[in-house]
């Protein structure tokens, strides 16, 4: 079964694409958190964040920093949020990573907010701990080059289509 | 983005020292730290050295990595089993909650009905999408200075799209394979179940549970 996300990009046509490259491709959400509220999702299928190569992590957060942007210029609101919901308990729905970029107005209706309570100190240790430990064995990859430019567009492009034919059969 | 009010900035303070933090991450371009009001246990702030206000203010490199970070951290987080889930949350603007006038990132561990960012729908119109579809294209093209939507984007858009990270090959030396090459590796085979690491998150199990 294909996923619904990955059916975008068969039928482009259908929806209200704003941008598009190599990599990714940004559109209107048909059910909108609020009037401008985009989607930017990477063309590979990747389920999770955690399983996004991280040159493609740095180039969907430009693109979506370039949209935020230009919805701050066109229209009248107060703000952006950035937002992704990673997993089943976050309440990601579709197998597929994707960021919203959402407008916010004025009594928009939307709240984004948490109580803002003092945790526990006990617990704050707890967690400092078990994240230094986890966080003291990550190796991040070290830059060897720049990050694709958003302007730099689709003039590259080389004639192994292997790689995604293979990616098409992962569900 | 006066000298004046990065005087005065608590998480300038924090990150050079001058307030005590629980510090869980550093580079030379950001700093992470825990969020002592946290939405959930685990709940970091990433903040970038410079005092940028807002997003737009961050240069794209800088922005990048610092993306790059949370999802690394985002990963620490399911590997620390404080959660099997998180949010990657920027409000960009005090309209949009933005509490502080130095601009970070938010990786906060999510939990089963915890409430949070459940981002609401609403009905649009066809003429409404078109319409902002529009101005939005203008304004990219603007900025761009070219089409941001390619005109034959059906012929070789669809190439050179790196596969996921394979979090399952060689499991002894799982934290080098997730992080390294993942563009150059060959295309993923069906993947038989390996043995897995005890501490290893189950990767298979998450994103099993979102395509069914
Ligand atoms: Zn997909
Ligand atoms: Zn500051």
């Amino acid at each position: 079964m294909k996923c619904d996300i990955c059916n975008i990009f068969d039928h482009k046509s259908a929806f209200k694409i704003i941008y598009e490259d190599e990599l990714c491709t940004a559109l209107m959400h048909e059910s909108p958190a609020n009037y401008g509220h985009v989607l930017v999702i990477p063309t590979g299928h990747y389920t999770i964040m955690e399983l996004v190569p991280d040159k493609i992590i740095e180039h969907v957060f430009s693109v979506s920093n370039l949209i935020s942007t230009a919805l701050f210029e066109t229209l009248n609101i107060q703000g952006t949020n950035i937002i992704v919901n990673n997993g089943v308990e976050a309440g990601q729905k579709e197998p597929h990573f994707y960021i919203n970029v959402i407008p916010r107005t004025e009594n928009d209706g939307i709240n984004f907010e948490w109580k803002a309570e003092p945790a526990n100190e006990d617990s704050l240790k707890t967690a400092e701990l078990k994240l230094n430990e986890v966080i003291g064995k990550m190796t991040v990859q070290q830059e060897e080059k720049k990050p694709l430019e958003i302007h730099e567009s689709i003039e590259k492009v080389d004639d192994e289509d292997y790689m995604f034919k293979q990616l098409r059969k992962i569900p | 983005m006066t000298e004046d009010s990065e005087q005065q900035c608590v998480f300038c303070k924090i990150i050079k020292g001058e307030i005590p933090s629980k510090k869980i991450y550093e580079d030379n371009i950001i700093s992470a730290i825990l969020d002592i009001n946290p939405a959930n246990l685990g709940h970091m702030l990433l903040l970038p050295k410079t005092h940028y206000q807002i997003m737009p203010q961050v240069p794209e490199t800088e922005l990048g990595h610092m993306f790059k970070i949370a999802k690394h951290l985002s990963n620490c987080i399911l590997k620390a089993n404080l959660a099997n889930s998180s949010t990657i949350f920027v409000a960009n603007g005090a309209g949009a909650g933005q509490k502080a006038p130095h601009f970070m990132i938010h990786v906060i561990p999510r939990l089963k009905n915890d409430g949070l960012f459940d981002i609401p729908k609403r009905k649009a119109t066809e003429p409404e999408l078109e319409k902002v579809k529009n101005v939005l294209i203008g304004k990219l093209k603007e900025r761009l200075g070219r089409d941001p939507v390619p005109i034959n984007e059906n012929k070789n858009l669809d190439k050179n799209i790196p596969e996921p990270l394979d979090l399952e090959k060689e499991p002894e030396k799982k934290e080098k394979v997730k992080e390294e090459k993942s563009v150059k590796k060959k295309p993923k085979k069906e993947t038989k179940k390996k043995e897995k690491n005890e501490e290893d998150v189950d990767i298979d199990k998450l994103t099993d549970l979102l395509t069914k």
